[in-house]
């Protein structure tokens, strides 16, 4: 997401990654009626069961930030699922390891918070590496 | 002659990024070359081999060309291209202090320089106030060897630009010439961020990132009643061009920016629409849905019915009195599946999940470029087309 603002030529813009917050009392979870959409309780990530979901778009409807998105081709709402299959692997999301700048990461949200978590990869050099 | 010349993906290589950097890169051979194309060390290996046999003045040639080569280098390169890089390696290892070996770079792809403190450019002049190797020892906008050169002084900026006394605007009065009253607006045409000029034009993926358009500050456009997503005529007597406009702040007022190389696409009336194929921009000019189960054969025209098992013919809408074009789903749902995920739903709806850990995103935008790399790698692994969302 794109955000700009102020006037010539006093302006500032940024960009915005925010795919799914996997929200503590997620707004798209009682919507749903068909039950597809859960959060797990290992690690509070949000996500729709496509076999169960059946494309009435409520939840797309009651989320705030616009992370349900209705695909037409399936005819069904998808969101992002944090790659839930990549962190049961060990590893982290697509969107984590496309990132060429290292902005983006994922980590548990107390250490995101009080920022112990490593704040950014560096490309990898003789002094410091990232493993 | 023309001859198929290998791209850098199918030969291996390092470089530096441009322009210069800290680092070198390492650049492996991702695909044998396609066709019959061949490196450009290849080639010219193998012509010197082909004039050494013409010419007997010549004789040795292709061994002087290419000294670790045989003549079966135009069939295989890739023993003596690793041969000529370890070579190179050596010698930046003795002259440049690094200690990585070549096969630890090989494995990382990048090695990157460290320093003491951070690289100034022009440290010298700047600190310790050295000239710089001009004759008035300062940056020369104007250029003093040009001027006193045998052909005579070139125009100078100064001459064809001048800032007026009222303000910093271009509208109001910086370009000079006559033909400011007819044409009101100064164009630039930077290098795009999305292609190299117009290599890559065309790939769908990278296409998706960036929408070909017009950028015009916030005051001009309200002056010509512009918004966002409108499609828009540039032209001078030169050409013209279709776009959509994009309005915002962060151009200076006077100015239009149109980032140069987009594919030539001219329609009946000789202008170019740049935006092709994606003109006009579906996503920003068309109406939004209103019914979720339109028929839109504009973004997927996979998607006709009967495409999908899942849904329904256009036949079916009938008993809903439904035009045809529309589509239902017929999607079967185990019920015993549902019920127990309604139960869980209930449950986790009257008391939230508090998870044994919060996994979350965190995301450092003063870094992010918007390359929308992370957007692309999400679609990819999620089967997703390219190209914008639905207009939904």
């Amino acid at each position: 997401m794109y955000v700009e603002g102020g006037h010539y030529p006093d302006v500032f813009a940024y960009k915005v990654n925010m795919s799914c917050n996997h929200c503590a009392e997620p707004a798209c979870l009682p919507t749903c009626p068909t039950g597809a959409i859960w959060k797990r309780e290992a690690d509070g990530i949000v996500d729709i069961d496509s076999t169960l979901c059946i494309g009435c778009r409520r939840c797309e409807a009651a989320c705030p930030y616009g992370a349900p998105q209705w695909n037409p081709k399936e005819q069904i709402v998808q969101k992002c699922n944090m790659c839930v299959d990549e962190i049961d692997a060990g590893r982290k999301p697509y969107c984590v390891m496309a990132c060429m700048m290292r902005v983006l990461d994922i980590g548990p949200i107390e250490a995101l918070w009080n920022a112990s978590t490593r704040r950014r990869r560096w490309a990898p050099t003789t002094s410091r590496c990232a493993r | 002659v023309l001859l198929p010349i290998a791209t850098h993906f199918e030969r291996h290589d390092v470089a530096l990024p441009w322009y210069k950097g800290h680092y070198y890169i390492h650049r492996p051979k991702v695909i044998e070359p396609m066709g019959e194309s061949k490196t450009d060390l290849q080639v010219y290996t193998e012509l010197c081999y082909r004039l050494e046999a013409l010419d007997p003045a010549l004789k040795g040639l292709g061994k002087r060309y290419n000294p670790k080569a045989e003549r079966n280098y135009f069939d295989n390169p890739d023993a003596v291209d690793e041969a000529y890089l370890v070579d190179w390696w050596k010698k930046v290892q003795d002259h440049q202090g690094v200690k990585m070996g070549w096969e630890e770079f090989k494995r990382r792809g990048v090695y990157k320089f460290t320093f003491d403190k951070p690289h100034v450019a022009f440290r010298e002049q700047i600190e310790k106030g050295e000239p710089f190797e001009t004759p008035s020892g300062k940056i020369e906008i104007f250029s003093t060897t040009l001027a006193r050169s045998p052909t005579g002084p070139r125009p100078s900026t100064a001459t064809r630009f001048r800032r007026s006394r009222s303000g910093s605007s271009l509208s109001s009065g910086w370009v000079t010439s006559a033909k400011v009253k007819q044409h009101p607006f100064h164009l630039i045409t930077p290098h795009p961020r999305w292609r190299t000029h117009s290599i890559f034009h065309n790939i769908p993926w990278l296409r998706e990132t960036y929408q070909q358009e017009v950028t015009i500050n916030a005051s001009d456009a309200g002056r010509l009643g512009i918004a966002t997503g409108d499609i828009v005529e540039v032209w001078n007597e030169r050409g013209k061009v279709v776009v959509p406009a994009y309005v915002t702040e962060r151009c200076m007022p006077g100015v239009l920016v149109i980032y140069e190389g987009s594919w030539m696409d001219l329609d009946k009336h000789g202008r170019r629409s740049l935006g092709q194929p994606g003109l006009p921009d579906q996503g920003r000019a068309q109406p939004r849905r209103r019914l979720r189960l339109q028929h839109d054969p504009g973004q997927h025209p996979q998607e006709h019915a009967g495409a999908s098992p899942r849904l329904g013919q256009p036949g079916d809408g009938a008993l809903l009195h439904l035009p045809p074009g529309f589509l239902i789903m017929t999607k079967k749902l185990d019920m015993k599946q549902v019920k127990v995920a309604l139960t869980r739903k209930v449950a986790q709806t009257y008391e939230p999940v508090k998870p044994k850990q919060q996994l979350g995103f965190i995301h450092h935008n003063v870094d992010c470029i918007g390359c929308r790399a992370c957007e692309i790698a999400c679609k990819d692994k999620n089967g997703l087309p390219p190209g914008r969302a639905s207009a939904a």
